[in-house]
């Protein structure tokens, strides 16, 4: 079977070896050539940067400065980098430069630009485009980013949610929190910073709606972007979520939101709940509503069989009005549990590091 | 030549040749894979200049750094962590009975003061003598403790931590400032994942200041050349192409972050095997699927951590033999992972190509080439057929080595000039004449090693200042 590699003349197994052993070598050949001519082509976009830096800075610092002068034309292969430094230079102003920087771009075609980029280029384009558009905020452009919003790749579709919002944040929010649900694939960190840029007055009506009829699963995903964007209201939302919830993740997540009084009654009942990071988030939440009656609760807290629950009860009390560092001394040498003893005198510590 | 011994080599040579065709098409499989995964992310790379939205919302991390006798690197390295660009995270230095300075050169630099923790035995470990705390420093923290391995130091540590995402980091690591925030970004994108790996480069020929990486350069020793060739392809097309499927299998140890409960939920890293950083990944796939969890243990490619590696043969040597023996007791330990029901591509692709490719390599690869010599010797083996296979198994170790080279230019682009391009295209080449054959040696030493049940010796790592 194998006798072409003893008498291997003429045999075209030897000769398949041979062929596969030399395409391996030109293969080899001809990636190491791409990697230099990748290398060159990264050059050549460096140099081509720099000179759109310094060419179009300065003019655009002009303009963003309220000069209305008329901007040179924009050779082709300078256009995408243009277009890169004018949005580095839009998210690094403030106030009126925005403006100026915005009839810039329309002297220049930018915006046109941006949709085509936006609705047919590639993924980095068609992020560089949208991003575009929500700076120029035209509300023209609205049906173009709402037919992005439900793209599956989830850059793409967070930029148009993005542009949304700085075109009419009211009108947005609902639109991109009804998308937030509807998907799994938006961090719920990068939600967070979108809708607080765009004010918490505009999204807090929409959020409040969705976080008390949702189901459990979506409470938690939605419940952080409450905290997120300090949407004003939140706090009786809120507190109506932690008195009807059941769901552990529910109200572990609504424990480190709540604020008002009204809610120390539930509060006081999660302290003895099943769930030791319910109990832990309780405890926290007991130190921040409570004041003197709450100290017997978190000092039979203090002997939880849970580390976290005494750490966080140990915390709470300490935070207590009246319960000084002396009055913590005199409290640690008369319990007679020694894992409370321990976690009293460690916070006690922290606290003596941390002034 | 008889029937018999006919029959033999025709079998022989049956196997090496599936065995041979098999590795390669894996090989190109998970390239292909990893090159989807850059495409993939090109994108978000591509508008990094943009505005990062998620700055600021990162959870805190606990940074646990295992120390055993580091009297040398120890405050460079704890000094450089302090400075990492991240909101909110803790270091918890572990000092694991060093029988050096260790613990007195923290206590000298950073303030140490003892400091009366309520110690949390969530993971058991050898007596623990004291905590310091920092005055100077309020989130470094240092454990000191009886002896017991890296395995029961990290343990330690992660009883320590107050934080729910734990980073695993070698005392002698250079990370990138940033680090931490590529790290993290995969666990804040998407709740599932329990455990992020990231790209350890070789840190020869780098130059390094106050514990952090200054520039990039190529190493004038041609051994610390073929293992940055080695590494490129490890990490770039070895991890980055088990990760989309969720099958990777290591998590490096020299830096990886966790969710910190779960790694105690199973059972935190094993002190009974030298490969516990490999161990713990598989012991996450397999703890997960029993807890019925839709989880992923992912890989970040972005170059987060450099470290030195051995420019002696004979340190190189002990490093790859353990290596080997850490793999093997791993794959053993956690056999039922094989084709286990609910383990997806980790149990059913990852493990058995971990057993046939990568744990019985060194016993194929070593009969291989006795076979080729000894054939060709005998005359069994026509010098042009033994030409042939030559040519064929090197050029498709320099195709692999040109691929992961071309990744790295697509991504990265961490060498500056075009010399070290150059200077790493030789060393693939360099790597497949002698380097290759030797390693494999060293493979299959690690596994009769293993085989024997001989006790471990480490080694010595020799190590050139911290500043260079």
């Amino acid at each position: 079977m194998f006798s072409w590699i003893s008498d291997p003349s003429g045999s075209d197994e030897l000769r398949l070896v041979l062929v596969l052993g030399l395409l391996s070598m030109v293969v080899t050949v001809g990636l190491l050539l791409q990697v230099l001519a990748l290398r060159a082509r990264s050059r050549r976009r460096q140099a081509v940067q720099a000179r759109v830096v310094a060419r179009w800075r300065p003019l655009l610092l002009r303009a963003a400065a309220g000069d209305e002068e008329q901007p040179p034309a924009l050779p082709r292969r300078e256009r995408e980098p243009l277009l890169l430094l004018w949005n580095q230079m839009q998210d690094g102003l403030r106030g009126s430069a925005h403006e100026g920087l915005n009839r810039f771009a329309a002297a220049l075609g930018l915006p046109a630009l941006a949709r085509r980029a936006a609705l047919r280029g590639g993924g980095s384009r068609r992020v560089l485009g949208l991003h575009t558009l929500g700076h120029v905020r035209d509300p023209a452009d609205w049906d173009i980013l709402a037919a992005l919003l439900p793209q599956p790749r989830s850059f793409v579709s967070l930029a148009a949610a993005r542009a949304l919002l700085q075109i009419d944040a009211r009108r947005a929010a609902p639109l991109v929190l009804d998308e937030f649900l509807a998907r799994t694939d938006w961090p719920v960190p990068r939600l967070g910073t979108l809708l607080r840029e765009a004010g918490a007055d505009a999204i807090g009506l929409a959020l409040s709606d969705r976080l008390l009829d949702q189901p459990p699963a979506q409470q938690v995903r939605l419940l952080p972007l409450a905290r997120v964007t300090e949407a004003p209201g939140r706090g009786s939302v809120i507190e109506g979520v932690l008195a009807r919830a059941t769901d552990t993740g529910v109200l572990a997540v609504s424990l480190q939101q709540v604020h008002g009084p009204a809610s120390l009654r539930r509060v006081r009942e999660l302290c003895t709940h099943a769930d030791w990071h319910v109990r832990s988030f309780a405890a926290l939440a007991l130190g921040r509503l409570g004041g003197a009656p709450e100290r017997a609760q978190l000092i039979a807290m203090l002997a939880d069989r849970e580390w976290w629950v005494r750490y966080r009860a140990a915390q709470a009390l300490l935070g207590l009005p009246g319960v000084d560092e002396l009055a913590a001394r005199a409290l640690a040498a008369g319990l007679t549990d020694r894992y409370a003893r321990d976690m009293l005198r460690q916070v006690l510590a922290e606290r003596e590091y941390a002034q | 030549m008889s029937a018999a011994a006919q029959g033999v080599i025709d079998a022989a040579q049956w196997l090496f040749l599936l065995y041979f065709a098999g590795l390669n098409l894996v090989y190109v499989a998970l390239n292909l894979s990893a090159i989807r995964s850059i495409g993939r992310d090109s994108p978000e790379r591509a508008i990094a200049a943009l505005p990062d939205y998620t700055a600021g919302l990162e959870p805190p991390i606990s940074i646990v750094v295992p120390a055993y006798n580091e009297e040398q690197t120890i405050v460079a390295s704890v000094r450089s962590m302090l400075q990492l660009d991240y909101p909110v995270f803790e270091i918890v230095v572990v000092n694991d009975g060093s029988k050096d300075g260790t613990l007195s050169v923290l206590q000298r630099e950073f303030e140490m003061r003892l400091f009366p923790e309520a110690y949390r035995v969530a993971l058991p470990v050898k007596t623990v003598n004291a905590v310091y705390r920092s005055t100077r420093h309020p989130n470094l923290r240092v454990v000191d403790k009886a002896n017991g391995g890296r395995s029961d130091a990290m343990n330690a540590g992660i009883n320590a931590a107050r934080h729910p995402l734990f980073c695993a980091v070698d005392a002698d690591s250079i990370l990138q400032r940033d680090s931490l925030r590529r790290l993290v970004r995969p666990f804040m994108q998407d709740r599932r994942v329990v455990a992020c790996g990231g790209t350890v480069r070789i840190a020869n020929g780098c130059r390094v200041s106050q514990g952090f990486l200054e520039s990039v350069g190529m190493p004038s020793s041609w051994l610390a050349r073929i293992q940055i060739m080695e590494y490129l392809r490890a990490f770039l097309y070895g991890r980055l192409g088990w990760s989309p499927i969720n099958a990777l299998l290591i998590i490096s140890g020299a830096f990886g972050l966790f969710r910190r409960q779960t790694v105690i939920d199973c059972g935190g890293y094993s002190t009974a095997t030298i490969g516990e950083d490999m161990d713990l990944t598989m012991r996450l796939h397999l703890h997960e699927v029993a807890a019925g969890r839709d989880y992923r243990i992912v890989f970040v490619a972005d170059p987060v951590c450099w470290t030195e590696a051995p420019e002696t043969l004979a340190v190189l040597r002990s490093q790859r033999v353990r290596w080997q023996r850490g793999l093997l007791e791993c794959l053993w330990t956690h056999r039922r992972l094989a084709f286990k029901r609910g383990c997806g591509a980790a149990g059913w692709l990852a493990y058995p190509v971990f057993v046939v490719f990568e744990a019985l390599a060194p016993v194929i690869e070593v009969l291989g080439y006795l076979f080729m010599i000894g054939g060709f010797a005998l005359g069994w083996v026509s010098p042009a057929a033994f030409a042939a296979f030559a040519l064929l198994a090197v050029g498709l170790g320099l195709m692999l080595s040109a691929s992961a080279l071309l990744m790295e230019e697509m991504t990265f682009r961490l060498y500056p000039r075009t010399a070290h391009l150059l200077a790493l295209a030789a060393a693939g080449v360099v790597e497949n004449i002698g380097y290759r054959q030797l390693h494999t040696w060293w493979r299959l030493v690690g596994s009769w090693k293993w085989l024997l049940k001989r006790p471990q010796v480490w080694g010595d790592m020799t190590r050139k200042a911290p500043s260079r």
